[in-house]
């Protein structure tokens, strides 16, 4: 199934390697650079939504 | 070396923008890459500029992704004092990435990009050389070497039954017959020293094949003419050079051959029918049965059975291993005790041991700095020594008569040997590679070796690597005994050392589904409809409540319900080993563990501890330090040890790392005995070239008659002295202590 990469917003699948688990819920990543920036900062992302690619 | 190019490469792992970004800005950063295109739906990416293909393979792998590459193995016939031209020429050709010649078999190793790479290219370029494409695997390696040295044997044979022939008819007065004699040994025997000669003069340089032509061809040829019109004839000298050159480069060639290849040792396998194969012929999948005292003869995990393993050929580890169900084995360690059936994951030369043999072997083969001044000077030996042999001439003829002057000139051309000053320094590397693969660290980049003097920080893993990874996880807290019980059969799905101490906690078996791993943080999954998620304490913080004290926390629909500490035991020697690297660098240890344990680690070991981080975290800790030289041996070890100017990865550790290290030890401790190699092998460089350099410094003048009267070389002395310079060079870097 298809999920959405809170960080860039692009599609991802979820056999992606990158994920987390944030408030019992996993989110799926294209990169280790979006799951890094997610974690830094999860409810930023969540509250504002995909930011486009972290730098 | 940089050229101007066009290459396209396809650039594998590539998943998302994201990745086509941090590829693209890899490759721009390379020096001399002017405009890089990558397309994310074919995974190419085409690059314009001057720049250097192995450096932008380098920097695509390092930064985690990996370049389709093929490996390409040719032997070639040449001296060693061309080899330098010849990795120049071949580097310069389109889509070779890296290549490794073989100072002892001449061997050249490729690894091509088959996007853009040609063979026809190669051996269009080649041409002129005795060249011919191999098979992967060294079988057809050793085919080809034993072929040129039954080819030298043969040519030595003659040309010890013809100049026999041609002293005899020589000091009999027998003038004709000696000259008859003296063909085969000239044209047959000989020949491999005038085609060589001729190839030189095509490619437009002069080697050892040029020194013994001419002087043989010189010697020979005048007492043609003096036979024609009564003068004084030297078939004797001729005939006798060539047969002693030949003595001595068979015997070289000989023990090269002899020490050329780790040879992997042939296995057989039994397979569950009973039925005896060779090993490389059994599958991924296939049971093997192994008895006490039989060699494993495949990488594979034990199916059923108890025994004990010698893996000393592997890890140095002299006590034997106890492997029961479940337990990976290796190919090539050896079952002291027991009966095991082992389920086959790799065989053949894909196994661990091969995959080992083989990096060994190429590693053996780097070119070093040192190596390219070397070559340097050895491209204007030859050339030196023709116009010495003619100063030589022009000076002797005006004190004795013009016979004995070209004797002089051509005892100079004989006695110089540029065959020892090409070998010193690959020699050297070779020998201490394997050197130090008997102590138990595997060289698998011979450049890591040359890298070790520029090291400024030092980063340690901590598990597995400073301590002895054998976790013991002490429970702290405990609320719920059943939820304790959902905890371990959610920590038995995973690998981490851990989690399979958890595991062990209960015995009773529960269906797990949902399971899911988050590397380096923890696991989560559904038992009897319970969410169960178990992990690192932060990992924990942002998922369920926390009012627990403890390293590991393990939680059942939200609400913690058990605690753990975790502890480990540091390596022994580790303390002395790190005060000794405190001396001369910078030490730290990174750890994902983020427990009190990690600081009592650093405590007690007097280093920073930089805890709690991830892969990636650690790969950026790399990054931000100057020169590393990181050392680990987990999944989570394998980003930082490509990152690192110098990866070491430890034998017990993963397959992962272990594929991204330069160098893997036994123990981290290992690392001495690779440091001190390192600074033995610069000592060994310099011997090697003092001694070949000295060789024909004292014969040179000693030819060219310093002492006549009172000493004269003949030219077939000079000649069997000049072959006896590599003979030595060879023996005094493998017999060296």
């Amino acid at each position: 199934m298809k999920k959405i990469d809170p960080v860039c917003g692009m599609e991802v699948s979820e056999s992606s390697p990158y994920k987390s688990l944030f408030g019992g819920k996993v989110y799926y990543f294209c990169s280790s650079n979006c799951k890094v920036a997610f974690d830094r900062n999860p409810e930023g992302y969540l509250k504002s939504g995909p930011q486009g690619m972290p730098q | 070396m940089s050229y101007d190019r066009r290459e396209k490469i396809r650039v594998v792992g590539m998943h998302c923008a994201t990745c086509v970004n941090t590829v693209t800005k890899t490759i721009n950063k390379v020096n001399g890459v002017e405009n890089v295109t990558v397309n994310l739906a074919t995974g190419y990416a085409e690059i314009l500029g001057n720049f250097n293909l192995k450096e932008v393979v380098d920097s695509v792998r390092k930064s985690g992704y990996d370049v389709e590459s093929q490996d390409i193995r040719i032997a070639i016939r040449a001296n060693p004092e061309n080899f330098s031209g010849i990795v120049d020429m071949v580097s310069s050709i389109n889509g070779v990435i890296s290549l490794h010649l073989n100072p002892a078999t001449g061997i050249l190793s490729l690894k091509v990009n088959p996007l853009t790479f040609s063979t026809d290219a190669l051996l269009e370029r080649l041409k002129g050389y005795n060249v011919s494409l191999l098979e992967s695997g060294n079988a057809s390696e050793v085919a080809i070497m034993k072929g040129e040295l039954n080819s030298m044997v043969s040519s030595l044979v003659v040309a010890s039954v013809f100049t026999s022939f041609v002293l005899y008819f020589q000091y009999t007065g027998f003038t004709l017959y000696a000259l008859l004699s003296s063909i085969p040994v000239m044209l047959y025997a000989g020949r491999r020293y005038f085609n060589g000669a001729y190839r030189a003069l095509r490619n437009r340089t002069a080697d050892m094949d040029t020194l013994v032509a001419l002087s043989s061809g010189t010697a020979w040829i005048y007492s043609i003419i003096n036979f024609l019109h009564g003068g004084s004839v030297f078939f004797d000298a001729a005939s006798l050079l060539v047969t002693f050159v030949l003595v001595g480069k068979t015997l070289d060639s000989y023990l090269r051959f002899r020490i050329s290849f780790i040879h992997v040792p042939k296995l057989q396998a039994r397979l569950s029918t009973g039925e005896m194969v060779d090993a490389d012929q059994v599958n991924v999948g296939d049971t093997v049965i192994v008895k006490a005292g039989e060699p494993v003869p495949v990488d594979g995990v034990v199916d059923d059975g108890y025994g004990e393993v010698d893996e000393s050929i592997l890890s140095g580890e002299p006590l034997p291993v106890g492997k029961t169900k479940g337990n990976p084995v290796t190919a090539g360690s050896s079952l002291v005790s027991g009966y095991l059936e082992v389920y086959t994951t790799r065989s053949g030369n894909r196994t661990y041991m091969s995959q080992l043999v083989q990096a060994v072997n190429d590693a053996g083969t780097t070119t070093i700095g040192l190596k390219r001044t070397v070559d340097r000077i050895t491209s204007y030996f030859t050339p030196s020594i023709i116009v010495i042999s003619v100063i030589t001439f022009f000076i002797w003829h005006f004190f004795v008569p013009a016979s004995l002057a070209l004797l002089f000139s051509i005892a100079v051309m004989a006695s110089a040997c540029p065959c020892a000053l090409g070998l010193a320094t690959p020699l050297a590397i070779l020998v201490q590679v394997r050197r130090l693969s008997r102590k138990g660290v595997i060289v698998r980049r011979g450049d890591a070796l040359e890298k070790i003097k520029h090291i400024k920080t030092v980063i340690l893993d901590k598990t597995g690597t400073v301590t002895a990874g054998q976790i013991s996880v002490i429970p702290k807290e405990i609320i719920d005994k059943r939820g304790l019980e959902m905890a371990a059969a959610v920590e038995r799905l995973s690998s981490h050392p851990v989690a399979r101490a958890i595991s062990t906690l209960s015995e009773e078996k529960m269906d797990v589904t949902e399971y899911t791993e988050f590397p380096g943080e923890g696991v989560m999954g559904t038992v009897n409809g319970h969410a169960v998620l178990i992990g690192k304490r932060e990992f924990i913080a942002k998922n369920c409540e926390l009012n627990m004290d403890g390293d590991i926390i393990a939680c059942v629909d939200s609400k913690p319900i058990a605690s753990f500490l975790i502890r480990d035991k540091i390596r022994e020697g580790m303390k002395e080993f790190i005060d000794e690297l405190k001396i001369h660098y910078k030490v730290m240890i990174a750890t994902g563990d983020s427990s009190s344990f990690a600081d009592e680690v650093g405590r007690e070991l007097g280093v920073t501890v930089v805890k709690g981080l991830t892969a990636e975290m650690k790969a950026e800790l790399v990054k931000v330090n100057e020169n590393v030289m990181f050392i680990g041996d987990g999944v989570n070890d394998a980003l930082a040890i490509k990152q690192a100017y110098l990866g070491i990865s430890m034998s017990s550790g993963s397959e992962i790392s272990k594929q991204a290290g330069d160098v893997i030890v036994t123990s981290p401790t290992a690392i001495k005995t690779l440091i001190d190699g390192s600074m033995t092998l610069e000592k060994r460089i310099r011997e090697n070239l003092a001694w070949a350099f000295g060789y024909n410094a004292i014969l040179i003048p000693l030819a060219a008659g310093i002492l006549y009267p009172a000493l004269y070389l003949a030219p077939q002395y000079a000649a069997l002295a000049m072959s006896m310079n590599s003979v030595a060079v060879t023996l005094w870097s493998f017999l060296r202590p």
